[in-house]
């Protein structure tokens, strides 16, 4: 593996980490008109955390980190982060959104530059560090690609990237891997891993994926249709990395898909 | 390019009617001369020609030149805040309604017979489509990209810079285009109206002396410098615009 700047994503510094930036999520309410997306739902993600999000399509996950990152306003409810009230999380998650949103003026390389051109206190020494998530994601050799010229996956690797020069301690992923291949999707799994317990980062991760969820978080939080409500949250303490082989996996994924199918079976 | 040569086809069969039947009835020349006389008298008159063609030329780049230094801090203006753009707008629909090229003896008067008259008279009437499509433009940005840099909390520049502006680009030029066309009619208004060069002064020296081949060769020279642009606005517009999708 290629040696990664490590001083470009800061890793969270101790003293923060034991006061314990906590996100809690208290009775948060979204509607659209007519249409309860979620009702007084409740989540706390403890600082450092991998969670992944798995619900029903359409159930309200996209809508869900919108509106904690203020994009959409809230109905009503609180968003607290560290013990704080904040009205969003605007300025503490990255947020990377399901469309790529890349520009297409520009090459991957200045996309995932955005960050660092505009954000005020931001590194200056941005190109290796995306150079370096470049390679580990396996775009090495496309910097100077226009978006359009690369393939979905690669689009949403790069997208990846520009989140991850964020720098934040907070990270919100929607559907991060959804457009890769199973080998690519398989490294980046790994990559995703590296990076979170490297920098001790805070991360929710929306996936629609089960083995990916079980591969990767530490909490496994299972949705709803709509109205969206927390179905089970499963707290996996199987040490990391791991495989799909592993029996625990196995296990864990039973529960999952299971609950699942009820949740169908009951919405229907 | 197979279509574009497909177009010559009408053209030709067009010119060769128009000769034939020049020849055949045997129309006077300074009614109307057959083509090959037009071709003629183009090359043979070119050094008239050509120094005409060049004071035309310049009114309508300099033209070009003051609707875009008008044009374009305007449109960013009116886009940088809706108030600008309520206060301006109704007083930009109006300015269109004004038939502007009965204002060119005016601006002849008032500027001279000299160059500035129809360069103002050009301008005039192109910065209106220009600041139009560039404000288009900018407001047709996709919500989800300015979502993204809002999340930066991107500064009003910074979002012109790296998403409004070449968002707004394809419009942009596309208004462009439609200027380059109609600025070489400003500038011809304006030289018929009072001049003392130019090819629409040629024109009207020429048609006083019943040499209408003169006046088409005029034509003829005015249409090649109307494409010439038009040509270059695309040049530019494929060099800017290089991130666009072929096809
Ligand atoms: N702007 C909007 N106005 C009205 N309804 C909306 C809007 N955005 C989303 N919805 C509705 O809210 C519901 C939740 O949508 P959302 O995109 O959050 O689902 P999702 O869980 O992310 O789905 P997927 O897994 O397919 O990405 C859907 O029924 C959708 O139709
Ligand atoms: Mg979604």
């Amino acid at each position: 593996m290629r040696p990664f700047d490590k001083s470009f994503l800061t890793p969270t510094c101790p003293a923060q980490r034991e006061v314990g930036n906590i996100l809690k999520v208290t009775q948060l309410s979204k509607s659209f008109t007519g249409l309860s997306v979620f009702k007084n739902l409740n989540l706390e993600v403890p600082n450092g955390v991998f969670c992944a999000l798995i619900g029903p399509s359409g159930c309200g996950k996209s809508t869900f980190f919108d509106v904690l990152m203020g994009v959409l306003p809230m109905d009503s409810g609180e968003i607290s982060w560290g013990g704080r009230s904040v009205n969003d999380l605007k300025h503490i998650a990255a947020y990377m959104q399901q469309k790529d949103l890349l520009l297409p003026w520009f090459s991957l390389e200045e996309n995932a530059l955005l960050p660092a051109k505009i954000l005020k206190g931001q590194k200056k020494d941005g190109r290796k560090a995306v150079r370096d998530l470049f390679a580990r994601f396996g775009l090495s050799g496309f910097e100077n690609y226009l978006p359009h010229q690369v393939s979905g996956g690669m689009r949403q690797r790069a997208a990846l990237v520009r989140t991850l020069t964020f720098d934040r301690e907070l990270v919100l992923l929607d559907e991060p891997l959804s457009a890769l291949d199973a080998l690519t999707r398989s490294i980046l799994q790994e990559e995703l891993l590296n990076l979170q317990l490297e920098f001790g980062k805070t991360v929710l991760m929306i996936t629609h994926d089960v083995e990916e969820a079980l591969l990767l978080a530490d909490d496994v939080v299972i949705l709803s249709s709509s109205p969206m409500r927390l179905l089970e949250r499963i707290h996996i303490t199987s040490a990391k990395p791991r495989r799909p082989s592993d029996p625990e996996i196995g296990r864990y994924k039973e529960i999952v898909l299971s609950e699942l199918k009820r949740e169908l079976t009951v919405a229907q | 390019m197979r279509n574009r040569s497909a177009a010559l086809v009408p053209l030709c069969a067009f010119l060769i009617v128009w000769e034939v039947g020049c020849r055949l009835f045997n129309v006077q020349p300074f009614i109307l001369p057959p083509p090959s006389r037009v071709l003629a008298v183009s090359f043979l008159q070119a050094p008239t020609l050509f120094s005409h063609a060049m004071t035309t030329a310049a009114e309508i780049l300099l033209g070009l030149a003051l609707a875009l230094a008008v044009a374009v801090p305007l449109a960013i203006s009116m886009f940088y805040h809706k108030v600008v753009e309520r206060a301006l707008s109704p007083l930009l629909v109006a300015s269109q309604a004004i038939p502007v090229f009965a204002l060119a003896p005016l601006l002849v008067v008032w500027l001279g017979y000299g160059v500035a008259s129809k360069v103002v008279m050009a301008a005039v009437i192109i910065f209106f489509p220009i600041a139009v499509s560039l404000l288009e433009g900018f407001k047709n940005c996709d919500k989800d990209y300015e979502l993204l840099f809002n999340l930066m909390d991107a500064t009003f520049w910074q979002k012109l810079r790296l998403l409004h502006w070449p968002w707004a680009l394809p419009s942009f030029f596309a208004g462009l285009k439609m200027a380059v066309a109609v600025a070489t009619i400003g500038a011809v208004i304006g030289e018929w109206v009072g001049a003392q060069k130019g090819l629409g002064y040629l024109m009207i020296q020429m048609n006083a002396r019943l040499r209408a081949d003169m006046v088409f060769a005029s034509i003829l020279w005015l249409t090649v410098i109307g494409m010439g642009l038009w040509g270059l606005v695309g040049l530019l517009e494929n060099k800017v615009l290089y991130w666009k999708k072929e096809g």
